[in-house]
């Protein structure tokens, strides 16, 4: 938990000094970020990235940073959920980030969706409560445009190079995994929504009110209308794919972004 | 082997009790207490298991914020744990002169109690399992209610309206109430006199995990459900 409220009066926001939660400090990290939720999953980015270095490794924020065909790039989870995202995006933007990358688990919320699919999502229903303290409903939750427009061709690309499915819509972000019954996700469904993740509305309404840019790519880990796949590199291979895959689009859309900069 | 989803626990070694720890409190004196061992380190969760009294238990971390505990309780109900005791940071009003803050309700200012429960439905400890708390504190805990919000920073306390702010009990409480087990909570203030720097002393928090203990270990499981 936090104490944020400790941090609040520790370290005031704007505070430039070593991260409350994160333990990161600027000037340690570079301005784009890819947010897995899980901390092992920050391996599969080092794993891709030049001279990758451990940073900090706090509760459940893994932090490393490393290189992109010359961008420096940063990889920190968010833990699950969006009280947890929203400090990773509030203390990442404080060490310098300006561009944030989810790159998740979700799960489909339309039959034609299959596991291992790519989403890129271009907006988020908000049914989370940590978005609710910093703006109210009427507030969209929508990713940076330009990012969003780089992860969509990129992930296009890879999805007819390496022939995987990609969808690109509006998902939902959710507080509590299971307590999502069957008519609450038929109504998500019925709404059009591709698909269900639990950070995504924080992150997109922060880093607009803070003049930042996010987006998002997605992993397909199961289907709740069709029904679900478990969750791991062992059990589900295509979920660990599409990681991997979710990981090149994010990687490769920022260079661009950067490049055209 | 059958593991849990998000906690990668086998289902095998999933006890009865649970001490829900969060991960801003130093774990050390929590799983020494119980002379624990490493059952599982998956996500933000680490898991130990060890024993008090002749009783099985497990200690998880549990990430920050209510969507993770929630998990955390689903997959361990599922599994077969029945009761649950929450050590926890909040932010404590001034008045709250006591190390400790025993929750008797808690203000669902978060996202997660509510995909539960309208918001109507009373976040509540289990009454007994509560009452053992207290008890286990040797009366040294305040009761209060707690506000439980998502976002901390930021955020100003309603004045005379809750004890303390925290991340996470109104999940639990309503959580555990929805699926059947018991659960109270136990809360301290890293910005208080029981901390250096943030950081709750050792010997507050081992004191902590020993009450915690002591009352999950003294419940009938199902003594307080009023329908049973």
């Amino acid at each position: 938990m936090t104490s944020g409220s400790s941090a609040s009066s520790d370290a005031p926001k704007g505070s430039l000094g070593r991260q409350y939660h994160i333990k990161v400090a600027p000037g340690e990290i570079g301005g784009v970020a890819l947010m897995p939720g899980d901390p092992f999953r920050v391996q599969l980015i080092a794993d891709k990235l030049q001279d990758p270095v451990e940073v900090a490794h706090a509760r459940e924020y893994r932090t490393v940073v490393g290189s992109y065909k010359g961008m420096q790039v940063t990889a920190m989870s968010t833990g699950i959920g969006c009280p947890s995202a929203a400090i990773a995006v509030e203390e990442l933007a404080r060490c310098g980030v300006h561009t944030f990358i989810r790159v998740g688990s979700t799960a489909a919320l339309q039959a034609e969706i299959e596991v291992g699919d790519l989403v890129v999502n271009t907006g988020t229903f908000r049914n989370d409560g940590t978005s609710l303290a910093y703006a109210p409903l009427g507030y969209p939750a929508v990713p940076d445009t330009e990012l969003t427009t780089a992860l969509t061709l990129v992930a296009r690309e890879t999805a007819q190079s390496l022939g995987v499915r990609m969808h690109v819509g509006i998902n939902v972000s959710d507080d509590a995994f299971y307590a999502e019954g069957p008519e609450w996700l038929g109504r998500m469904t019925a709404l059009g929504l591709l698909n269900v993740e639990m950070e995504s509305s924080a992150v997109f309404t922060i880093a607009r009110l803070r003049g930042l840019r996010a987006g998002m790519i997605c992993g397909v880990s199961g289907n709740l209308v069709t029904g679900a796949a478990e969750y791991g590199a062992e059990e589900n291979p295509r979920l660990a794919t599409s990681w991997e895959h979710s990981i090149d689009v994010a990687l490769e859309a920022a260079h661009r972004l950067e490049s055209a900069a | 082997m059958a593991e849990l989803y998000h906690l990668g626990i086998p289902t095998s070694a999933v006890p009865r009790f649970a001490v829900l720890l969060d991960p801003l409190l130093p774990s050390d004196p929590v799983v020494t207490a119980i002379k624990g061992k490493p059952l599982a380190s998956r996500r933000e969760y680490v898991s130990h298991s060890g024993g008090w009294n002749g009783h099985e238990v497990l200690v998880i971390t549990v990430g920050i914020g209510a969507p993770p505990l929630a998990i955390a309780v689903e997959e361990l109900t599922r599994s077969g744990i029945r009761a649950f005791v929450l050590l926890g940071t909040g932010a404590f009003n001034d008045d709250v002169r006591s190390p400790w803050l025993l929750p008797h309700g808690a203000a669902r200012s978060d996202g997660t109690s509510a995909q539960y429960a309208p918001l109507q439905f009373p976040a509540l400890p289990d009454p007994v399992l509560r009452a053992r708390l207290a008890s286990a504190t040797g009366g040294a805990a305040s009761y209060g209610v707690v506000e439980t919000v998502d976002v901390l920073e930021g955020c100003p306390m309603s004045p005379g309206l809750a004890a303390a702010r925290d991340l996470r009990c109104a999940a639990l409480f309503v959580a555990a109430a929805a699926r059947g087990v018991h659960a109270a909570a136990l809360l301290v203030d890293p910005n208080g006199d029981e901390a250096v720097d943030g950081v709750v002393r050792h010997q507050v928090v081992g004191d902590m995990a020993v009450a915690a203990y002591r009352s999950l270990t003294s419940i009938e499981i199902g003594e307080s459900r009023a329908h049973d």
